[in-house]
């Protein structure tokens, strides 16, 4: 089955043609399947996530209105699954301290000397073999909280109030998570960088 | 008041959100003018968010073993 529209893959996908099936899953797995494994930081869970995320999505394919694209529609119903599945082994989390050094400050509010940084650019570095895997794995290394609060806004793109909503606190609760995962990130980052 | 490397550092996600009043932002832009420590970490603040930005997109992967398993588990729901 060669590319088609959304109308079209939907009505075949609403009478289970397997080709159809094959298709909306090759095309989007990938990435429901990185958002899964970002916010749980376990392969093993993520493709158990993405599994069931599809399954739900052939749930309620009949509920699927059209009012946004197959891919967002789908990337949610992933999200949504993988925060179920987050909270559903909440009580077993212990959260590991962040091991990295923060910003560190005298009495009068001034940075205390830190060592330099990476100097490259971004867009520089993102040119570098391996780089996004390390970037990948520096995120894995957040606690939970903050991991899920920096995939949500910087990796996919919501915004403070869908990131509140969708992990059920406050948006002041999600902008001093994104701060402290934010520094958490640029401190590993730093370490990764620099080897 | 940001005057301070402690201030300016918890104001950084409004500054780059565009979202800092003027007033506060013109204070920030002075301190960071005279401040080589608060620039450099602000570079860096701001790369690790577009390198947080920039894992958007999944490699592609085979997704065949789990067509596979969707088609198996639909088949029985019908």
């Amino acid at each position: 089955m060669g590319p088609v529209s959304d109308d079209k893959l939907l009505a075949a996908l609403q009478a289970r043609e397997p080709a159809a099936v094959r298709q909306m899953i090759s095309t989007h797995s990938a990435a429901m399947h990185a958002v899964a494994r970002r916010i749980l930081g376990s392969e093993e869970e993520a493709r158990e996530v993405v599994q069931e995320a599809f399954f739900r999505a052939f749930q309620s394919l009949a509920n699927f209105r059209g009012a946004s694209a197959l891919s967002t529609w789908l990337h949610r119903i992933a999200i949504n699954e993988a925060l179920m599945a987050l909270r559903s082994r909440r009580s077993r989390i212990v959260e590991a301290p962040i091991e990295v050094s923060l910003p560190r400050f005298y009495e009068d509010g001034h940075h205390m000397p830190a060592a330099p940084g990476w100097s490259e650019p971004a867009d520089v570095l993102l040119q570098r073999g391996q780089v996004r895997a390390a970037i990948a794995a520096c995120i894995e290394r957040l606690p939970t909280t903050l991991r899920v609060v920096l995939v949500l806004r910087d990796v996919e793109g919501l915004d403070g109030k869908e990131t509140a909503a969708a992990l059920d606190i406050s948006e002041a609760v999600v902008k001093t998570r994104l701060h402290r995962a934010r520094q958490a990130l640029r401190a590993l980052l730093e370490q990764e960088l620099l080897k | 008041m940001i005057t301070t490397c402690r201030d300016s550092l918890a104001a950084i996600d409004d500054y780059l959100d565009a979202t800092l009043p003027s007033v506060q932002r013109a204070l920030l832009d002075f301190h960071l003018l005279g401040c080589a420590h608060c620039r450099d970490y602000f570079r860096m603040y701001r790369d690790t968010i577009k390198l947080a930005n920039a894992l958007r997109e999944g490699a592609p992967e085979s997704t065949e073993e789990l067509a596979s398993e969707i088609l198996l588990r639909l088949s029985r729901t019908n």
